[in-house]
């Protein structure tokens, strides 16, 4: 009787405490989700601060997302606008043109004539009749080079505008990339500053919902000193807590997921308008489906170290008393 | 089943709780522990339920010798003993059945094997009628056969009480001993702490006596 009661006490058989491991799992997590639903007010403020934390980053880094979209578009879009002297011959220019059509880099040459130019200009700049008082036409005659795929790097594109540059009959070659680069380099600084603020509200996620944990730890002290007075394991007392941090989590990328959802729908009709206007068939990205996915398991990890990190702590102090 | 070998316990606050004390209980006896509130007695409970540590001396339960278990191994060891408090500690959310099937539940049992120990004990103490309902809608009589319950559904083979009955009236407080006699007669070792000299007299069991940490009498 001693040693089989003491074999019993100091090691229980393993199986069984495994099966009653997972049996417990799907419960605890219904239980957990359940007490999170019975304080409706609590649970919805709470989730609405951290998915407003979660969807900040999540935003900004889509519309990161959309302007390096953008500038890709217009990168495609680069080109070289050679302007002629005003005392080149019509020859000359000519001359120049099959030039250019000649070598490899360029994809297509067009030639403007100055009417041709002048033309464009009265119909996009609405300046149309102010332009007819003019007696003598201001514009040159241009060439547009685009370059082909293989020339397009920033300074491949760079040194083809300086050779042009440099030729006699040449006024101007300008590239029409600065302002891309310059796009470019502040998109690099963008998502920096978009990865700093990430790290700090996911810190701020995790206190949140280590706060969070720790206040409904509390309220259940009493409820912890019991079931440990019965012979509850750490890990027992832990498995709630850590399943509401989890919930809050998952619900919060939701939440989230929601926010960043509407906020796109509500900026897509000025977006297009936008767009229109430029004369661009450019549409808002919004979330695809594995990014949808990523948001929540975000959530879902957040919550999760948020919770681990309270329960560590707070359920180890509390000891039953009699 | 218990045995102290010059245990002392000395609280951080300085206060010096047990001295030297020395005792044994075998397996299916059943004692009582005396003394002013302060003479020990919720320390020495506190000692054998694993809440507390002895800072001097040897414990042992079951012949192992638990002194220095791990805090892992604790709860283990507590699956085996069934604690009364004096103030019941039931779960005021839960239905009187839940709060009998906690242990069972932590230990994992199957919820029909669970169901059915839970019957039985609640059977035991007398209220298998009420298990439906929440502790707050019981007399105080009534909750502490509840504790009692949970105490016992796992058919642990020690029991301990810490004064059961000290906000019970006479009678009821002479049903819940009665009950422990039960308990006693059929194998578990039993421990009471208790300071009501009158009714434990009536009862012939084996009496420790703790005054300033010291055992002063035992039969």
């Amino acid at each position: 009787m001693a040693k089989r009661s003491s074999a019993k006490t100091f090691k229980s058989n393993w199986r069984s405490r495994f099966r009653s491991y997972l049996r417990s799992h799907p419960e605890v997590a219904r239980d957990s989700l359940k007490e999170l639903i019975g304080t409706p007010f609590a649970t919805f403020m709470t989730l609405v601060v951290l998915g407003i934390a979660i969807s900040l980053p999540a935003g900004l880094q889509i519309f990161l997302k959309n302007i390096e979209h953008i500038s890709q578009q217009w990168q495609g879009n680069a080109q070289i606008s050679v302007f002629f002297k005003g005392d080149v011959s019509e020859q000359q220019q000519l001359s120049l043109l099959h030039d250019f059509q000649a070598r490899v880099e360029f994809d297509d040459v067009a030639f403007i004539t100055a009417e041709q130019a002048l033309e464009e200009f009265k119909e996009l700049s609405g300046f149309g009749e102010a332009l007819d008082y003019l007696d003598q036409n201001p514009l040159p005659a241009a060439v547009i080079l685009k370059p082909g795929q293989a020339y397009r790097s920033p300074e491949k594109l760079e040194a083809l505008a300086q050779e042009i540059n440099a030729m006699n009959a040449v006024d101007l070659a300008q590239l029409d990339m600065q302002w891309v680069r310059r796009l470019q380099s502040m998109m690099i600084l963008g998502g920096r500053a978009v990865t700093a603020l990430s790290l700090f509200l996911s810190l701020a996620v995790l206190m949140i919902v280590g706060n969070t944990i720790r206040l409904t730890i509390e309220n259940h002290r009493e409820e912890i000193e019991i079931i440990k007075l019965v012979g509850a394991t750490d890990g027992f007392v832990r498995r709630p807590f850590i399943y509401s941090g989890v919930w809050l989590g998952l619900l919060s990328g939701g939440v989230a997921w929601v926010l960043i959802r509407f906020t796109l729908g509500w900026l897509d009709g000025p977006v297009r308008q936008l767009a229109g206007l430029y004369g661009s068939q450019f549409e808002l990205i919004g979330l695809s489906f594995s990014e949808s996915m990523q948001l929540l398991l975000l959530g879902l990890l957040l919550g999760l170290a948020g919770s681990w990190l309270a329960v560590g702590r707070h359920i180890r102090d509390i000891e039953p008393q009699i | 089943m218990i045995q102290f070998s010059n245990v002392s316990k000395r609280y951080a606050s300085g206060q010096e709780a047990l001295k030297n004390l020395s005792f044994s209980l075998e397996r299916g006896e059943m004692a009582f522990l005396t003394g002013h509130s302060g003479a020990g007695k919720s320390t020495v409970l506190k000692l054998i339920s694993l809440i507390e540590r002895p800072t001097a001396g040897q414990f042992l339960l079951s012949d192992k010798d638990v002194t220095r278990l791990s805090s892992r191994q604790v709860p283990y060891v507590r699956r085996q003993m069934g604690v009364v408090f004096q103030n019941h500690r039931l779960l005021s959310d839960r239905t009187v059945f839940d709060n009998v099937a906690l242990p069972l539940s932590i230990a994992g049992y199957p919820p029909k094997e669970a169901a059915k120990k839970v019957r039985a004990a609640l059977d035991k103490v007398g209220l298998l009628s009420k298990e439906k309902m929440r502790p707050i809608m019981l007399s105080g009589g009534e909750q502490q056969r509840v504790g009692i319950a949970r105490a016992m559904v796992n058919k642990p083979s020690l029991l301990l009480a810490d004064e059961p009955t000290g906000n019970l009236d006479p009678d009821l407080s002479a049903d819940i001993m009665n009950l422990f006699a039960e308990f006693n007669r059929v194998g578990v070792t039993v421990l009471v702490a208790s300071h009501d000299l009158a009714l434990i007299a009536k009862l012939r069991y084996r009496m420790l006596t703790l005054r300033d940490g010291q055992l002063v009498g035992g039969r």
